[in-house]
């Protein structure tokens, strides 16, 4: 009974609180005023069914006890097992109706039924908030209960080599001729998807592996985007294209990256994270400046070099501004001549590829020396230097890896977009890759992609939803880090077995001496 | 002193010479000498807040020494000061350490955290990390092969894929040294290793110590506030208080000071 | 350099000033809440746009309503004070006050979180568009010879916000509350055993951070006339800049730091360009860092090892 008392108490609250923003509405042309009195009805039953569950995660999670919660009732309900079974079935029920029931109330009947494919993401919703039921329903996803045949079918296969080898060989098979079924809509979705699985994979470097936590991101993506757009526009010839620029733009994000980290270096996390910001704003506003004067840097060159440069190139560097750069070509393909339908599904192939090299060079960069420095930096910065790891050159080739990764990021978007303006590379889009690496699970390299698929995949199929994308967004950041900090699907320690060393530990040094 | 210089023959591996270190105002260490000969096991006592800490962190080069210098001199026969040195240079030179308040590597596994301490004597790069030839796979082997066997000579191997945070108090010191000899030092210094410890491991402690020491040829600068400890494992002994040296000796020599009875059990009129 | 322009410096300085105090007001909130939990709360700026916002709603319904105009800012400003004070708390009670005990890493994400969570929560309820704010600034008639100077909106900006910064500092030094806040700020440990009740001190902190953006967001609001739902992101960056660059966790830095960047960036606008605007606080902040990273008031931190 108090339980209710104080979920009421609650959304009067929250009632109260919305009140202005949400009841009353001034128009923007005029002035006038209008009342939406049924959104404060709707805040007010949401918030009290939301701030029962709310309340019930918490003491889940071991915030507060049920007695703090003022939800003893609940969960003395739910230690008898037929209960636990009754809670699931109704978490289940409500999981699987919310997500229809809100893509009705966005979109109406009809909104829903058109949305291309709220279905598919109904049951994507579901199954994420049949989860959250299941977890409020008692230990019942602990240990054996678990038993869900599939479940343990899964862990099987992903214990054993073969099954690994196995679940990437039929991933693969199903990959490869995906986008000879789909339309080129859906490829283009898919390939965003892959390019921001390669974002979310460079920043876990930085972020992830080594602790560094950096808000401009985007800043390193734009430069290898601007990379080709501009060297496209003044070098672009049937010769020099795509494949020329990709290295290109890599490298030079790396280079953005290592100017970046020599004056941050000494500064320690949430200062790191507020100057990135910063500099990654810079970037953008000089995009939006529009031009960049290149004196400064020509002046350090012979002059035979800066009159071989196009005379376009000789003062100032035109950035397109606000508008843009466009005509950017796709990748080639040995010179042939490729159809808009091809060149659509050879960026997507580029996109796997890349990503796949990603993934690989990844996982073998966290299972290394300089992956093991970087976690040690990340751990403990004094143990990390005591034990001969030089800080400098650790922060230095994290802060470079991640930065490459987004220039190739970046070449790649720009080739599959063929226009690029700076309304792409704000820190909005830094937070997302951010978000997209937390939420998949910080330095878990299945998680991030995971994370990148749930972040970009799901908005874009729920158009119906768009303008809630943000929001929704927003509002899963603070519940990942209140409920689930560690991400989706938290990193494991790698796997290792030891080999029986039985010799005794002698020095090589001592039997020298 | 003078004896135990020359029957070692050479000169000391470590040499500190009128260090003094200065926080704001405070004084922190004024003019400490030490000297530590190779082989030697050398205690460093004092009162709490005397300053010992503060010469561990001078000599390692975590903080700059305000005056006065530190000299190390290597088996190879180099001498260095270290003033100006980073800590992890100062580590790649043949100098470990282990921390007061313990600095593992918390959410790492504990074969990790050993297999870290191997960075400074392997040298694969990221073209060796993304790449991997035959040469950095047989270096990977070889430093999780070292670094296990560090583990079992500490005892811990049955834990090595545990995560350090669940060690025991015990387990995670003795870790800590793992940590520290995998860096394959010559000279080890030791912050308080037997804190925490009940009597019968810091026994087990000293045994180790001295283990340690023959094994690996090492010299140990230790502190410690447990005389018994100090007494029987030292070979010499240095007292300070108020960031001063105020004794050295054998301990026996220090035992029998005044001032460091003073020190130890305040001011006495008898 | 005899003819320098002092009428069109006086203009930049002022200016600066005007714009300082604001960047000041917000600031504090970031000093105070840093000072406390070390956490740089990101949607700070979003409760400044609250503010300006929920002053602009209250005008708008005592505009329908006929009320004086002198009284509609009196009022919009209280509510908006009162509101933002709300929303503070519970943006403090959702999404930080669960970390506690978390990594360094989680509550800013949990911060960056909600602070898009607020924009776009405004642009849905409200609109994306800009709005035009009304001008509910009387005019002083001993402003008048000065009058291409100082607007009676800067006017009521550096008055308002010094009194409030007064106040505040008066506030912080003599009261009760005041003191455990202080006593908090150096050792959070310390202050729970001698038992100052750390979650209280926690929220206050949030409230009184809270009200103050809420002073900055209605002041700017009816200095500028026009609002919309992303002004709180710029300006809460340059308010941190501010908060840094007085050194974080002091107060006296807060403002300080809020009146150099101010003038910093008008005289830089003025005097060099003015396309660059925005990036020199960001420019000031990274060099600051670099330089002098505990500010110019705030006192070093060793790390004790
Ligand atoms: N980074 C620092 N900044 C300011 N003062 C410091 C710093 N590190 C140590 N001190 C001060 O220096 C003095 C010596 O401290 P230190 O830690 O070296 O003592 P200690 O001999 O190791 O004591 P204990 O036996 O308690 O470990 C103390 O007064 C301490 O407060
Ligand atoms: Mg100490």
């Amino acid at each position: 009974m108090r339980g209710v008392v104080r979920s009421f108490l609650v959304s009067l609250w929250f009632m109260a609180l919305t009140f202005p923003i949400v009841v009353i509405k001034v128009s923007s042309l005029d002035g006038s005023i209008g009342w939406r009195w049924e959104n404060a009805v709707g805040i007010g039953i949401g918030v009290f069914v939301v701030s029962f569950i709310w309340r019930a995660l918490l003491v889940r999670r071991g915030a507060m006890t049920p007695r703090e919660a003022d939800l003893e009732w609940l969960f003395t309900w739910l230690e008898v097992e037929r209960n636990q079974r009754i809670a699931k079935a109704v978490g289940l029920f409500i999981g699987c109706n919310v997500p229809v029931l809100f893509l009705v109330s966005v979109g109406g009947w009809k909104g829903f039924l058109t949305s291309l494919h709220a279905l598919e993401v109904g049951t994507v919703a579901a199954l994420v908030l049949a989860h959250f039921g299941m977890i409020l329903g008692g230990g019942a996803l602990r240990g054996k209960q678990r038993g869900a045949v599939a479940v343990q079918w899964v862990r099987q296969t992903a214990a054993s080599p073969l099954g690994r080898k196995g679940a990437v060989v039929a991933l693969m098979a199903f990959v490869l001729p995906l986008p000879f079924f789909m339309d080129m809509y859906q490829v283009n979705i898919i390939s965003s998807a892959l390019i921001w699985i390669m974002l979310g994979l460079g920043l876990n470097i930085v972020v992830g592996q080594a602790g560094l936590l950096v808000l401009g991101y985007v800043a390193f993506y734009a430069v290898g985007a601007y990379t080709y757009a501009i060297g496209n526009l003044h070098f672009g010839n049937e010769y020099i294209g795509f494949w020329t620029f990709l290295p290109i733009g890599g490298l030079l994000a790396m280079l953005a990256g290592v100017l970046l980290s020599f004056p941050v270096l000494r500064l320690r996390g949430d200062y790191l994270a507020i100057v990135t910001l910063g500099f990654g704003e810079i970037v953008r506003v000089v995009l939006e400046g529009g031009s960049l004067s290149l004196n400064p840097i020509l002046s350090l060159l012979p002059t035979s070099v800066v009159q071989a440069l196009p005379a376009s190139f000789q003062n100032t560097l035109d950035l397109g501004g606000p508008a843009g750069i466009g005509g950017i070509p796709y990748p080639g393909f040995f010179g042939m001549k490729l159809s808009m339908d091809d060149s659509i599904r050879l960026v997507y192939f580029v996109a796997l590829g890349l990503t796949i090299i990603t993934i690989i060079a990844v996982s073998r960069l966290r299972d290394s020396r300089l992956g093991r420095s970087w976690a040690a930096l990340r751990e403990d910065e004094i143990a990390c230097e005591a034990m001969g790891i030089n800080k400098v050159t650790a922060k230095l080739s994290a802060f470079a890896l991640g930065a490459c990764w987004a220039g190739f990021g970046g070449v790649l978007f720009a080739a599959k977009t063929s226009f690029i303006n700076p309304s792409s590379f704000t820190f909005m889009e830094s937070a997302l890759i951010l978000s997209v690496v937390v939420l998949g699970g910080l330095d878990s390299i299945i998680g991030v992609a995971l994370g990148a698929c749930v972040l970009i995949l799901l908005p874009e199929y729920l158009r119906s939803l768009n303008e809630y994308r943000m929001l929704i967004f927003g509002a899963s950041m603070v519940l990942m880090m209140v409920f689930r900090p560690q991400g989706l699907l938290p990193a494991k320690a790698i796997k290792r077995t030891m080999p029986v060393v039985t010799e005794p530990p002698m020095n090589e040094k001592a039997g020298a001496a | 002193m003078m004896q135990a210089a020359s029957s070692t023959a050479a000169l000391p591996v470590l040499e500190v010479r009128d260090l003094s270190k200065r926080f704001g105002g405070l004084l922190a260490l004024s003019d400490v000498n030490l000297n530590i000969h190779q082989g030697e096991v050398v205690a460093l006592i004092g009162p709490n807040g005397a300053g010992k800490t503060t010469l561990f962190n001078c000599i390692t080069s975590i903080y700059t020494p305000s005056e006065g210098q530190v000299v190390l001199r290597r088996p190879q026969g180099e001498e260095c000061i270290l003033n100006t040195h980073k800590p992890h240079e100062v580590t790649r030179l043949g100098m470990a350490r282990t921390f007061q308040n313990i600095r593992l590597f918390q959410g790492m596994t504990v074969l990790e955290n050993v297999m870290i301490a191997r960075h400074c004597r392997t040298r694969a790069g990221v073209f060796g990390a993304l790449l991997r030839p035959a040469w950095v796979r047989r270096e990977e082997r070889a430093i999780e092969e070292k670094s296990y066997t560090l583990l079992q000579y500490m005892g811990l191997e049955s834990l090595y894929a545990e995560e350090a945070r669940n060690l025991s108090y015990g387990q995670q010191r003795r870790l800590e040294i793992a940590r520290a000899l995998a860096t394959e030092p010559f000279l080890l210094l030791l912050d308080e290793p037997a804190a925490g410890m009940n009597p019968q491991e810091t026994l087990e402690l000293k045994e180790m110590v001295l283990d340690i020491r023959k094994a690996f040829n090492l010299s140990v600068l230790l502190i410690e506030h447990d005389m018994s400890m100090v007494m029987s494992l030292s070979d010499r002994i240095y007292v300070m208080e108020y960031g001063c040296n105020i004794a050295s000796g054998t301990p026996d020599e220090v035992r029998h000071n005044k001032q460091v009875i003073k020190a130890y059990l305040g001011e006495d009129d008898a | 350099m005899a003819d320098i322009d002092w009428h069109y410096f006086l203009e930049l300085l002022v200016s600066g000033v005007t714009k300082g105090c604001i960047y000041a007001l917000i600031a504090l909130g970031y000093t105070m809440v840093y000072g406390i939990i070390e956490l740089i709360n990101f949607a700070h700026g979003e409760v400044y746009m609250l503010g300006a916002f929920t002053g602009l709603i209250v005008a708008g319904v005592l505009g329908v309503m006929g009320f004086p105009e002198t009284g509609i800012l009196l009022i919009g400003g209280v509510v908006a004070v009162i509101y933002c004070s709300a929303y503070g708390f519970t943006v403090e009670k959702i999404a930080y006050k669960p970390l506690r005990n978390a990594t360094r890493l989680s509550p800013l994400i949990s911060a960056i979180g909600m602070s898009i969570f607020l924009q776009n929560y405004v642009r849905i309820a409200q609109t994306q568009d800009f709005l035009r704010y009304p001008n509910l600034i009387p005019d002083f008639a001993f402003l008048e010879p000065i009058s291409d100077i100082l607007r009676p909106s800067g006017f009521v900006i550096i008055v308002t916000s010094s009194l409030v910064m007064a106040v505040l500092t008066l506030f912080i030094k003599y009261t009760r509350l005041g003191k455990a806040m202080r006593a908090t700020a150096q050792n959070r440990k310390m202050a729970m055993l001698l038992g100052i009740d750390s979650d209280r001190i926690i929220s206050a902190t949030f409230i009184i951070g809270s009200a103050l953006a809420a002073v900055g967001g209605v002041l700017i609001a009816s200095h500028t006339q026009q609002i919309n739902f992303n002004i709180g992101f710029l300006a809460g960056i340059k308010a941190f800049t501010a908060a840094v660059l007085g050194g974080i966790g002091s107060i006296p830095g807060a403002m300080l730091g809020g009146i150099v960047l101010g003038c910093c960036e008008s005289f830089a606008a003025g005097y060099l360009s003015s396309d660059y605007e925005d990036m020199f606080a960001f420019a000031i902040l990274i060099l600051i860092l670099i330089f002098r990273p505990s500010g110019l008031l705030g006192k070093a931190k060793v790390q004790k090892v």
